[in-house]
């Protein structure tokens, strides 16, 4: 493996892993806050990918334009999901997991019927190719890495501000919230509309560099589950730090084991998982029926 | 069981099972096949339920079963009866495997543990040209009793019929002994069984094993009735249909909500003759009424209905009494 | 825990109601010729083989039917969605089967539906030409399913021709690079046994996993393994595009070799990374505009831009088991399944299809010598000035005899043709 190998795996991987990041900080977020697993957070992404792809395209609007309105508007999805079901179901830690399972699959295929299967084709945002030495530098994998960065770095010092304090100590606990006089309802919209806003924004970025298909959720939410388990439920710096960790593994794996590389990242996932229930960072979040 | 109405019930659903070959065409019988499969499934998982533990990896249990028929029959020449109870085994010993290391770090380590099982008992399958790769097993001869060998649905249904009632009634003694007693104290909270001295992990376990035992036989089952195996038949996303079956039909009923979830989620898309599209968003948007307004399934709503109206029978019985 | 009442109430309640109450099928009128196929509705192949099957049928209908015999039918087609996916497939094809009626099932496509479709529909004696990679429809098992079109033997004949002309350019490397599913795999071991003959060394062969959105790695690693041409032969539809891409931003300045690129793609590619980058690269030649002659082909074609106001070009090479059907039909005046497999399986006369030939041959490798399989023709293309233009046709004598070349099988054929006579092409 020379050099120029060791970089491009290095920049893949640092790449895609700002991609799991923004979803799995949402993912993250509404499980450390919420408690609940949502299973809907990979069709956030994919119609956060479709938003994007209708404004840029079909209305001809400028690109961040179209990735502002993503983030809104999975944001605003996101609350309404939760005053619609999640808000009813709420009781039933069970029952809400399957409750996001049946958005999901509505999610899914009402976006197959109205898209079709056929991938839309974005094109590309940032061009040219920045070539440093040997190595070649895709200018459109560099924007993502760059604005994934720009919002995780946002997003921790949003969690530094008032806000973010009420939303971890709902995330303690909910009852001595209230008592500090903190709305666990209000809460519960903000962490929906950002939990899910992020993923919209990570499938707006992915899209002119690969696609906008209407399976893109699946794959995107059984990785977030890896990053979750490995990093720790509830703790965003798990989740950040695993995101890198499973984004370069699965980069460098490749070249070692091809298509098995997946597989690779399960064993990683099982032997943290052994010795560390709560993943690297995260204690361990008992589900409620199961403790 | 003294109810006069009680045993005609009981009777007419017996002489029904026994008929119904002849009395149904040929494409229900093939959805109650499919049913019966469900079915097996969906019991092992409120089996779990029952000692408050959450299975994901069902649908690779399932896969184990049918891949050991599929992979005795045709590599190995076996006969399709054995290879049931070799599925079985296989996939017990796996669950046993799996369970001791993992039940006893907690919920959540086995629900992770059950979510990576299943994904690479699929990939494996999937990736290895020994297994048949994503391809499977594309023949495999149908089972055979001596020189009868099984050609129609109805020879398929019968022996599901037993293969479903031998799992029925087998939960239905372990639900009644001191195992399904242990079970229903874990239930009710972990600590409270512990304090009662019950084995909490010990029992789990048994849980895991015998429900992914039946799983694989499910899993024979099929590879049986559909004569090829193919790896996409046991995703992630299978594992989350049957506990919706068992959701559906009521989480509380653990030996007669599974079939009942599962027949009626297989039978509901039909009536409604729906296109293959539309078909995920109707199950998708039933569960979720099922959830806001049912949850206790199906049967919770027939139990309330059922005790209200007894309370309703008790009364004007009293009221009469009294004049 | 009891066997409670209101359980065995339902249970009888499903039970009869799912049998007896609904769930009945439709019966066609007496001169309606029902046909059903499943589909897989995602893949833009199969949506256009849709529409040629719907095409066909209306120019027929508009004719005022089709005469078969003494009757004159017309034809009703039943579409399902099989999302690719045995299961899916299965339960269609039970419909098709127990609640339509069909019987007659063409132009199913690919090997898991396939595979699924036939093992029902056989002892229910239902006609079924299809479309697979696999060879389980044409093992002697089966009496009433025929191979309408065969992928695997134009595809070996493409791989190596296109093998020898990139030779001719002094080529003399590849990398295989496949989706980890049923048809890459297989494409690769086809590849493999195939491309050797030409002289052309393989260094490795590359499968990346399904669900992939990001080529970067895989890009990556092609680059470093440095091939002249990137062997792209199974991938299809945007992936074709995303890989092409990948391999452009990771540096890769090889040719890219793959089957599939048609029009829609190229303009895809083109716009991301440029015509320059697919100067030179080989496929096969989808636009039957550019290469068909015959005036009955050339009359579909026209009629498919007059319908539909657009001309698609993905549905073209899977017709065959169309024409097949249409041939056997018309030959023998007869919609019985029985006449119809017997017909099929004794060397019928070959049938054009919208990309070439179409002809039956037996299977005697697998111990068969009904001839249920097919071998299909089709034009090579190439790339020049950003555009696929035709550069060849293949020929079936050409396909046949290096399929049977790559896999061995000379000396059982040469046995079959001894005593049974070299199949007759019509090319």
């Amino acid at each position: 493996m020379n050099l120029s190998l060791f970089v491009q795996c290095l920049v893949n991987g640092i790449m895609i892993g700002g991609i799991y990041a923004l979803v799995s900080s949402g993912f993250t977020l509404i499980l450390g806050v919420m408690k609940i697993f949502n299973f809907a957070q990979g069709q956030f992404y994919m119609l956060g990918a479709f938003v994007t792809y209708g404004v840029s395209v079909a209305l001809g609007m400028p690109y961040l334009v179209a990735l502002i309105i993503s983030i809104l508007s999975m944001g605003v999805l996101g609350i309404l999901v939760y005053i619609g079901i999640i808000r009813w179901t709420y009781s039933g830690f069970f029952q809400t997991v399957l409750a996001t399972v049946g958005f999901s699959t509505i999610a899914k295929q009402t976006s197959l019927l109205t898209f079709g299967y056929r991938e839309k084709v974005l094109p590309a945002v940032v061009r040219g190719i920045i070539n440093v030495s040997d190595v070649t530098l895709s200018g459109g994998k560099l924007f993502i890495i760059f604005v994934a960065i720009l919002i995780m770095v946002s997003l921790h010092f949003f969690m530094k501000r008032k806000v973010g304090t009420s939303m971890r100590t709902v995330a303690e606990s909910i009852d001595v919230a209230s008592l500090l006089g903190i709305s666990p309802t209000r809460i519960f919209w903000l962490t929906m509309g950002i939990g899910c806003g992020l993923s919209g924004i990570a499938g707006g970025l992915i899209a002119p560099v690969l696609c906008a298909s209407v399976l893109m959720g699946e794959h995107i939410f059984i990785m977030a589950l890896l990053v979750v388990a490995i990093g720790g439920m509830g703790s965003m710096t798990g989740a950040l730090l695993a995101s890198f960790v499973i984004g370069i593994v699965e980069s460098f794996a490749y070249q070692f084991v091809g298509e098995l590389n997946l597989v690779a990242i399960f064993i990683l996932l099982a032997v943290i998982i052994y010795f560390r229930p709560g993943g690297l960072l995260g204690k361990p979040l008992p589900i409620p029926t199961a403790e | 069981m003294r109810h006069p109405i009680r045993i005609t019930g009981l009777s007419l659903l017996v002489l029904l099972l026994v008929l119904l070959p002849w009395i149904a065409d040929k494409y229900s019988l093939q959805l109650i096949i499919y049913v019966m499969t469900y079915s097996m499934l969906a019991l092992g998982f409120s089996l779990c339920w029952k000692a408050r533990l959450i299975r994901v990896d069902l649908a690779g249990y399932w896969a184990i079963g049918a891949y050991a028929t599929g992979m005795l029959m045709t590599k190995a020449g076996w006969s399709y009866w054995p290879t049931i109870a070799a599925g079985g085994f296989i996939a017990a010993i796996i669950a046993w495997g799996v369970g001791s290391l993992t039940i006893p770090r907690g919920g959540l380590v086995f629900f992770s543990f059950a979510m990576l099982v299943s994904l690479v008992i699929q990939q494996t399958v999937a990736a290895s040209n020994f297994f048949g790769g994503w391809a499977g097993i594309e023949s495999m001869p149908p089972p055979a009793i001596g020189s009868f060998v099984f050609r129609g649905k109805t020879e398929y249904y019968f022996l599901g019929l037993f293969l479903l009632s031998i799992n029925f009634v087998t939960y239905y003694l372990l639900y009644d002994s001191r195992i399904g007693r242990a079970w229903t104290a874990i239930g009710s909270g972990v600590g409270f069984a512990k304090s009662l001295g019950v084995n909490v992990v010990r029992y789990r376990l048994f849980a895991v094993i015998i429900s992914s035992f039946f799983c694989a036989v499910s899993g024979s089952y099929l590879a049986s009735y559909q004569m090829y195996i193919i790896p996409d038949s046991f995703g992630f996303y299978q594992s989350i249909m049957i506990q919706m079956f068992s959701l559906v039909g009521g989480l509380n009923s653990f030996l007669a909500g599974p079939l009942v979830g599962a027949a009626i989620m297989t039978f509901i898309p039909e009536y409604l003759k729906v296109t293959a599209e539309i078909e995920p968003i109707l199950t998708a948007v039933v569960i979720i009424l099922v959830i806001l307004f049912m949850p206790l399934g199906i049967l919770g709503l027939v139990r309330r209905w059922w005790r209200s109206s007894i309370v309703i029978r008790m009364r004007s019985k009293l009221t009469i009494r009294s004049t | 825990m009891k066997l409670r009442f209101g359980f065995i109430v339902i249970m009888v309640t499903i039970l009869l109601s799912g049998t007896l109450l609904n769930v009945t099928g439709t019966e066609a009128a007496p001169s309606v010729l029902k046909l059903g196929v499943t589909l897989p509705m995602q893949i833009r192949e199969a949506l256009e083989q849709q529409r040629w099957l719907r095409l066909f049928a209306k120019l027929i209908n508009e004719q005022g039917g089709w005469k078969i015999g003494s009757e004159n039918y017309t034809i009703e087609w039943i579409f399902y969605n099989d999302e690719y996916n045995a299961e899916k497939a299965r339960t269609a094809v039970e419909r098709l089967i127990f609640k339509d009626n069909v019987k007659h099932i063409i132009n199913q496509w690919g090997s898991a539906p396939l595979i699924a479709t036939i093992k029902l529909s056989d002892p229910n004696k239902i006609l079924v030409i299809g479309t697979s990679i696999s060879d389980e429809p044409v093992k002697p098992d089966y009496k009433y399913v025929f191979k309408g079109t065969d992928p695997v033997p134009f595809g070996t004949g493409q791989s190596i021709f296109g093998a020898l002309e990139y030779k001719k350019r002094g080529a003399k490397t590849l990398v295989i690079i496949n989706p980890d599913d049923a048809t890459g795999r297989a494409r690769t071991e086809q590849d493999k046994r195939s491309l050797p003959s030409t002289g052309l060394k393989i260094i490795d062969s590359l499968f990346w996993p399904r669900g992939t959105v990001d080529f970067s790695p895989i890009a990556t690693k092609v680059k470093a393994l440095n091939p002249d041409i990137a062997w792209l032969a199974a991938t299809s539809g945007e992936d074709i595009t995303k890989i092409t891409v990948a391999l452009h931003d990771a540096g890769y300045k090889g040719i890219i070799d793959c089957d599939n690129m048609h029009t829609g793609i190229i303009k895809d590619i083109i716009a991301k990374v440029g015509a320059e980058y697919l100067e030179g690269s080989m496929s096969a030649l989808f636009d039957a505009r550019q290469y068909q002659k015959d005036p009955e082909m050339g009359k579909y074609i026209k009629a498919y831009e007059k319908e539909y106001g657009e001309w698609n070009i993905e549905g073209i090479m899977w017709m065959g088991p169309w024409f097949t059907f249409k041939g056997a039909v018309e030959a023998t005046q007869s919609l019985d399944v029985d006449v119809l497999s017997g017909y099929l399986a004794k060397s019928p006369p070959p049938v054009r299809t919208l990309c070439g030939w179409r002809t039956a041959i037996a299977r005697p490798d697998l111990g068969n010598l009904r001839t249920v399989a097919a071998v299909n023709t089709l034009w090579k293309g190439i790339m020049k000035g950003g555009k696929m233009v035709p550069f060849a046709p293949l020929s079936s004598d050409f396909i046949y005899k290096s399929w049977i070349e790559a896999y061995g099988m000379k000396d059982v054929y040469e046995k079959y043709w001894k005593e049974h006579g070299y199949p007759k092409f019509p090319d």
